[in-house]
């Protein structure tokens, strides 16, 4: 395998470990952390630990995304029309579950964060009923475990992807 | 109502689009096995796969703005550049 299959698999399994190490984080730490303190003081903690775990969670997964698809070009290049007998499958499924997880955080992010964070130079300063703020949290939690979930699954797959041999 | 109508369909409009090029980069995946005879086109296929991807990812972005927040955003633009009472003088973009 050469150096560059190696860096690839690398910078593909180090976003993961991040992506996950935030998505619990924030499951698990900022969430009931943040849900002890007092009115305005969890309203602050939760959007500052929501912004970052939006710009984390997102830029993970984005890196996976193309560092994955072109780790597939070492396949291609050594199986050739093989490709889509040996690869297709696996792939469809491995795709299908992160699909599922990018739309997941696309709503976590951008439908239930910004009613929390808002959009624009005076979004920190808006006020938000705190009945709003529990729906929202309590979903993001949610989701942010069922990503949990969905990401070891995507890893599992992955694994199955590598066990196929491609080096002739 | 009509404004409500539009605003829906470019939501709809955005959201094809963001299918439309997360099918793209689908397909940017299953293309390049040319490269087994020859390495020659390897740049210009990472090129092709690269700029699905941020062009999914573009789209993706620019939906998921316009479908959950785009309009509270463009009030603010708004009225950062023209004042807190502009966005009265027109239709409402709630």
């Amino acid at each position: 395998m050469s150096i560059k299959s190696y860096l690839l698999i690398l910078f593909h399994l180090v976003p993961w470990t991040l992506g996950m190490g935030s998505a619990f984080y924030f499951a698990f730490a900022a969430v009931p952390l943040a849900n002890r303190l007092p009115g305005p003081e969890r309203l602050l903690a939760l959007r500052r630990n929501v912004k970052f775990y939006h710009i984390t969670f997102l830029l993970t997964m984005s890196l996976m995304v193309i560092t994955g698809a072109w780790r597939l070009t070492d396949y291609k290049i050594a199986l050739g029309t093989q490709y889509f007998n040996d690869v297709s499958n696996v792939l469809i499924v491995k795709l299908l579950i992160f699909f599922a997880v990018y739309i997941l955080a696309a709503y976590q992010s951008f439908g239930l964060a910004l009613r929390l964070t808002g959009t624009g130079e005076k979004a920190m300063e808006d006020e938000v009923p705190a009945a709003l703020v529990d729906g929202v949290v309590h979903k993001m939690r949610s989701i942010a475990v069922l990503n949990l979930f969905l990401m070891t699954a995507t890893a599992y797959v992955g694994l199955m992807l590598s066990r196929i041999p491609y080096f002739k | 109502m009509a404004e409500g109508l539009g605003g829906s369909t470019v939501k709809i409009l955005l959201n094809i689009l963001n299918l439309g090029t997360f099918v793209l980069f689908c397909l940017s995946l299953v293309t390049g096995i040319h490269l087994e005879r020859n390495m020659a086109g390897l740049g210009s296929h990472l090129g092709w796969v690269l700029g699905t991807f941020l062009l999914w990812l573009f789209t993706w972005i620019l939906s998921m703005m316009y479908l959950y927040r785009m309009e509270k955003f463009c009030v603010e633009l708004v009225e950062k550049f023209e004042g807190p009472n502009s966005q009265n003088q027109g239709a409402t973009l709630h």
